[in-house]
């Protein structure tokens, strides 16, 4: 009957779960979730794509081409650590569900 | 008459208001684990769409698969009717004991479909469940027949006096009986899901899943209705009916979320004992 | 009852008290279990085999998602081989930051046990309350390095990110909170009656039997045998920190719970005294991509207990072997005894009295049961299993 004091408290007090998709919390600062990244700061070095542990990221210097696939994505922050222009930041966003392969993509 | 069987106070009437029990009993354990819940008419739903789908029936399923959890829930549903919420509906010398037969047939018939559906975990929990029975009837019956003895053997009715002041430990008993019967923690034990992997209902999709969870849900209220009837001085209207009734409700949740599940032989050993306990008061109306 | 006319249940690969996939088949005499067969292997990922293919640092967060609890232990184990192969000194406050990560995911760890018990004997209600406190720590946890469950905090040659002196006020705030609720959850396991009928005398592992399957962790120091890494063969900076090494003597579930419990009492301990003792310094230390040629091992103490690294490198980026044993590995086998003779109904509180995260655990050895010869299959082979 240990459990009495903690069920009585709980009728009164608020509900510690909360109605997820209607009401969402804030994520702390320094977040790793879906990345920023800023095309003009980048100089396709390509230092992100070879400290990627799952090669989500690839680089064509010659083109400037620079791809990020979400989907592989483990965020695991490593692209931002790497970085010497500061250009990809991990950001906020971690609702990443889709039905387009295309939302996956960050260019 | 059949307005009275079919509608208010009888068939209907008792399915739509022990789906809503249900579902504030849902709530009201949630709100005591710090959760939100579901909302309150969340089993309409989950009825609804258990009777949309599929029937599936297992291969190896035994004759009467089919058949007894439409049993059990007309049983229940009966043995409903014979309670008397605030008038009697049908009512006939001698009414209580088919009253204890009817509920006790509806037990026999969840643990007997699932020991038709013949899955292993079926069969453990049905043994379980049968098991239980012989645990829990006693006191059942003890606590059914006290008011009975004390007042009058003919039929039941309701009583207007407060008998749980003069036989607690009958109304006791009759209280942790109605736990077992419809399986609330601690006596969760048939249906154990973590153990048996949901006992007897293991092999049941559909429509009778919907059936087997309807009988429980249509159980609770009945016995609850028969707590308020034979000691809880009755209701005389619906106001009171529904005060008692949440009463009884709000007491069976705590009990659903204050307890870890008993082990079967612990059980037994616990209603046993309290069957003994329960019967000073059955002497009690006997001789004195 | 002898095995062959009891009446079998399986215990898996797909059950509700289990929530990996791992096979029991127990046998039964009414419901008493006369014997249990544990068959593991289920969940294998080849991940041995995959760190080899890999660079150290890639290797670093693959290692991470071997356990979804204690990530940070694992990684701690790795880094601290790879460390020691490579005669890195990683600075002093990373060891402290080190230490703190491990220590508050034993606290989540543990607190999900406390949880998961209550669920497998039917108390929903200490299942709720018990994941809700655990939050207190991922919510840290997350704030502190960007991660509920994937910290990422430990890297070849130090951390990633500091703890900022706000953040360790927070800590401190939230170690407090969840030092009076571990309290009332040692007063729940040892006095509330219903849980008492299920855990005291249930699951008993006697000393003797413990040693002989070589027990490692909570369960070990349940059954009264003191093994802790921590003291036995301490790493980063345990030897200067005032801890005690829990046991717990009279063997049954109870025991490990009470614990596991105290456990947590002595961890918070551990990060008050971390926080305080925190030197200000660098985070990281540069190691080189090329690690010379050697061989080491590397242990820690894991929430469920003794984790093993064996790494070996012939000089390359890549390491040529890369071996774990995981704390289950060793403790699955503490079933058997535990299990038999006891109720079907136990089962369940039982097996998740070791703690078990069966994917960690998972190896493939393929064995022929007529000659003992074991074989070593190929990519062919195995895509030959696949589904058509």
């Amino acid at each position: 009957m240990k459990m009495l004091t903690d069920i009585i408290k709980n009728i009164i007090r608020k509900p510690a779960t909360e109605k997820y998709p209607y009401k969402k919390e804030p994520v702390p600062e320094g977040f790793r979730g879906k990345q920023i990244y800023d095309k003009e700061k980048c100089t396709y070095c390509g230092l992100c794509a070879k400290a990627c542990p799952v090669h989500t990221i690839g680089v064509i210097r010659d083109k400037k081409f620079w791809q990020l696939d979400l989907s592989k994505c483990i965020f695991c922050g490593r692209c931002e650590d790497v970085c010497p222009t500061k250009c990809l930041k991990m950001g906020n966003g971690y609702e990443l569900a889709s039905h387009k392969k295309e939302n996956f993509v960050i260019k | 008459m059949i307005f009275d069987i079919l509608i208010y106070p009888g068939i209907l009437f008792i399915i739509i208001s022990a789906m809503l029990y249900s579902g504030i009993m849902r709530k009201l354990a949630a709100r005591m684990q710090n959760r939100i819940g579901p909302p309150i008419y969340q089993v309409f739903y989950d009825i609804l769409k258990l009777t949309g789908k599929q029937n599936i029936r297992p291969v190896q399923a035994k004759p009467g698969y089919t058949l007894f959890p439409a049993i059990a829930l007309a049983s229940t549903l009966t043995a409903g009717l014979l309670v008397p919420v605030y008038s009697t509906i049908i009512s006939f010398p001698g009414d209580y004991i088919v009253i204890i037969y009817f509920l006790l047939f509806s037990s026999a018939a969840m643990f007997l479909a699932g020991y038709a559906s013949a899955n292993n975990f079926a069969v453990v929990g049905a043994i379980r469940g049968i098991v239980l029975i012989l645990a829990y009837e006693l006191p059942f019956i003890i606590a059914v027949i006290v008011p009975m003895l004390a007042f009058s053997l003919n039929s039941i009715h309701i009583f207007d006096t407060w008998l749980i002041a003069y036989y607690p430990l009958a109304a006791i008993s009759m209280f942790l009986s109605i736990l077992a019967k419809v399986e609330i923690p601690p006596f969760h034990i048939p249906n154990a899901h973590q153990e048996i992997v949901g006992g007897y209902t293991a092999e049941f999709t559909g429509k009778r899943l919907a059936l087997i969870e309807l009988t429980t849900m249509v159980k609770t209220f009945v016995l609850i209705l028969l707590m308020i009837c034979l000691y809880l001085g009755g209701a005389q209207n619906i106001f009171v009916l529904i005060a008692k009734s949440l009463a009884v409700l709000f007491a069976l949740t705590v009990a659903r979320v204050l307890f870890a599940r008993l082990r079967i032989e612990q059980a037994l050993r616990f209603y046993w004992l309290f069957a003994l306990v329960a019967a000073i008061d059955l002497m009690r109306v006997i001789w004195i | 009852m002898s095995r062959e006319d009891s009446y079998s249940i399986p215990l898996g690969p797909q059950h509700p008290a289990l929530i990996e996939p791992e096979y029991l088949k127990v046998h039964l005499d009414g419901e008493t279990i006369v014997d249990v067969d544990i068959n593991i292997g289920f969940m294998h990922r080849g991940i041995e085999k995959a760190l080899q293919q890999r660079t150290y640092m890639h290797d670093r967060f693959l290692i991470e998602k071997i356990c979804g609890i204690c990530s940070s232990i694992h990684t701690l184990s790795y880094c601290g081989a790879v460390e020691k192969l490579a005669e890195v000194d990683i600075p002093e406050r990373a060891k402290y930051i080190r230490m703190i990560i491990a220590e508050l995911e034993r606290l989540h760890s543990h607190l999900l046990w406390v949880g998961i018990a209550g669920y497998e004997i039917g108390f929903d209600t200490v299942f709720q309350l018990a994941w809700r406190d655990r939050e207190i720590v991922m919510n840290i946890l997350e704030k502190i390095s960007g991660n509920r469950v994937s910290y990422s905090m430990n890297t070849i040659g130090g951390v990633r990110r500091d703890i900022s002196k706000s953040k360790a006020e927070e800590l401190h705030k939230a170690i407090d909170k969840i030092d009076a609720r571990i309290y009332h959850y040692i007063d729940v396991f040892t006095k509330d009656s219903t849980i008492i009928k299920r855990t005291r005398g249930t699951g008993i592992l006697t000393e003797k039997d413990a040693k002989k399957y070589s027990i490692v962790g909570p369960t070990a120091r349940g059954s009264g045998i003191f093994c802790d890494i921590r003291k036995d063969d301490t790493y980063l900076k345990y030897s200067t920190i005032d801890f005690n090494e829990i046991t717990h003597k009279t063997l049954d579930i109870e025991s490990r719970a009470v614990v596991r419990l105290k456990e947590l009492l002595e961890s918070t301990k551990i990060i008050r005294q971390c926080l305080n003792m925190m030197p200000k310094g660098n985070l990281s230390v540069k190691v080189p991509d090329i690690i010379p040629e050697g061989e080491t091992i590397f242990h820690a103490e894991a929430p469920r207990g003794e984790i093993l690294y064996y790494v070996r490198s012939d000089g390359t980026d890549k390491p040529y072997r890369v071996k774990i044993r995981t704390p289950t590995l060793a403790n699955i086998l503490s079933l058997k005894p535990m299990l038999k003779n006891q109720q079907l109904a136990d089962m369940p509180i039982i097996v998740a009295s070791i703690d078990p995260c069966f994917s960690c655990t998972d190896r493939v050895t393929l064995l022929d049961t007529k000659t003992g010869r074991t074989k070593t299959v190929d990519e062919t082979y195995l895509k030959s299993l696949k589904r058509q």
